[in-house]
């Protein structure tokens, strides 16, 4: 099977909401790397003693096809570059560096004895931040490399706190696991996944039988610890990478199994069943018992693949699940997508009832 | 004290973070013998029936811009000035498609050698340090 067939879509579902903070620590703590790009390996040497008693983390390279190699294995905050070198000119690797599709920004500085105004507009418009003529003071160097060492790691931190904003807002805040925004936006794309590969693709609607009187009775406290560890559980249940969970609601989860028929999700639901209903949770009240109940449907044949929306395949998995509180909760309902109303042996119970 | 090239001036020194500057420097200077040899083979080619004109000037060409932007960066402004100079001089001649023996550039040879030679006259382990450079 094709590896890309095996991994979600989905990203991972649990995430440190303060990892924003730790980053900024570690990346005031890390050295900036710093690429020289020089043809006259004295000039060069001469840059990168300057350099590291700047507190500059140096690399070199001797022409801009050398600088793009080292650059496609090192992460360099910042390239100082001659202008006039051998194949490729600086101005030319500024060129090749802004077509590149980055993770970070690339702070460019050309570093050349050509001192004329037309030279200096040349490098700029050639994607250069900075431009610097040979021969400034070691003091006038250091301070450029400085506003570039500012200008990237600024960059880092709102690339880094653009990623987590993005994270968070698909993310529920007190589980940790992703939410319904998430559910809404990549079930389609699993669908679709599934359609184009023609591989089953299962979910399962959860609800935690009676939170409501769980709440009133120990408190918001309490309801929130049930609810972190019922998700930390359902996680637990799951295939890592490939099956993912969502907080659709109050008490409510759904799970997303992809490459799953009806039986594989009818097994990931037994076990969390089981899982749920014979370990108490330990909450700030004591232990306390939590149930759940679940329906559980898949969709396995290519026509449901093509036929069956994502608001069809929620609906009939919260069919089921109502199926499984009306018949004494504790338990999951499976049935197949087609089954709009679960009959007696088309549909395949566990729990309570038949145990 | 007149600024020389060894005798560089206000804002020129080094940080005293940068302990080795003073090694890097020394190797460019002592590098300048062998600019010097190369310079005399460059003219030497202008002449030459092997070497074409427009190689000649081009090959003067790069050497005189790598050996500016050294100068520069080690804080020798006077030799830096004479290799632009010729830099330029031969950028003219390569344009201009000139024939061997343009004046101007072999005019600007002339001073680039004779600076070169000075300062190669003061690196010599005889020399005595510290000792002035002539002026161009």
């Amino acid at each position: 099977m094709h590896p890309e067939r095996r991994v979600s879509l989905a990203p991972s579902p649990r995430i440190d909401l303060n990892d924003s903070n730790i980053f900024m620590l570690a990346e005031a703590s890390l050295p900036c790397r710093v690429l020289i790009v020089e043809d006259d390996p004295l000039v060069a040497r001469q840059l990168s003693s300057l350099l590291k008693s700047g507190g500059y983390e140096p690399h070199s390279a001797s022409s801009g096809h050398e600088a793009l190699s080292v650059l496609d294995e090192t992460i360099c905050q910042i390239v100082i570059t001659d202008w006039q070198m051998p194949d490729m000119d600086g101005l030319a690797l500024c060129r090749q560096l802004r077509l590149r599709p980055v993770d970070a920004y690339t702070y460019v500085l050309i570093h050349t004895v050509r001192d004329s105004t037309s030279d200096i507009l040349a490098g700029l418009a050639a994607g250069a931040d900075d431009y610097l003529i040979k021969g400034a003071t070691q003091a006038e160097i250091l301070a450029r490399l400085e506003v570039g060492r500012r200008t990237t790691h600024l960059d880092r931190s709102l690339r880094k706190s653009n990623e987590m904003n993005r994270r968070m807002s698909v993310t529920d805040a007190l589980t940790g696991v992703h939410n319904r925004r998430f559910l809404m936006k990549y079930l389609p794309r699993e669908l679709e996944r599934s359609r184009r590969y023609n591989h089953p693709l299962a979910v399962i609607s959860c609800d935690l039988d009676d939170f409501k009187r769980l709440n009133d009775e120990f408190g918001h406290e309490a309801g929130d610890e049930i609810l972190q560890a019922f998700a930390h559980r359902a996680c637990n249940c799951i295939r890592q990478g490939i099956d993912w969970v969502a907080r659709s609601g109050g008490e409510e989860f759904v799970i997303v199994l992809p490459e799953t028929g009806l039986s594989g999700a009818s097994r990931a639901a037994e076990r969390l069943r089981q899982v749920l209903a014979t370990e108490p949770i330990s909450t700030s009240s004591g232990l306390l018992a939590v149930t759940v109940s679940m329906g559980v449907t898949a969709l396995e044949t290519a026509r449901d693949l093509s036929a069956v929306s994502v608001r069809e395949l929620l609906r009939a998995a919260d069919r089921y699940l109502f199926a499984s509180k009306h018949r004494g909760k504790d338990r999951a309902t499976v049935a197949a997508i087609g089954d709009a109303v679960a009959r007696p042996g088309e549909q395949t119970e566990s729990g309570r009832a038949t145990h | 004290m007149r600024r020389t090239d060894l005798n560089p001036g206000r804002g020129l020194k080094p940080t005293v973070l940068d302990v080795s500057y003073e090694d890097v420097r020394q190797s460019f200077l002592l590098r300048l013998h062998g600019d010097e040899v190369r310079l005399a083979v460059l003219r030497d080619a202008l002449g030459s029936a092997e070497v074409s004109p427009a190689t000649a000037f081009v090959d003067l060409e790069i050497f005189a811009h790598r050996l500016r932007g050294a100068a520069a960066v080690f804080d020798l402004p006077e030799l830096r000035d004479a290799a632009k100079g010729l830099e330029l001089a031969a950028a003219v001649a390569v344009a201009e498609r000139s024939v061997i023996g343009e004046p101007r550039v072999q005019e600007t040879i002339r001073i680039l050698a004779t600076r070169l030679t000075c300062l190669n006259g003061y690196t010599r382990p005889s020399s005595a340090p510290g000792a002035p450079v002539p002026a161009n």
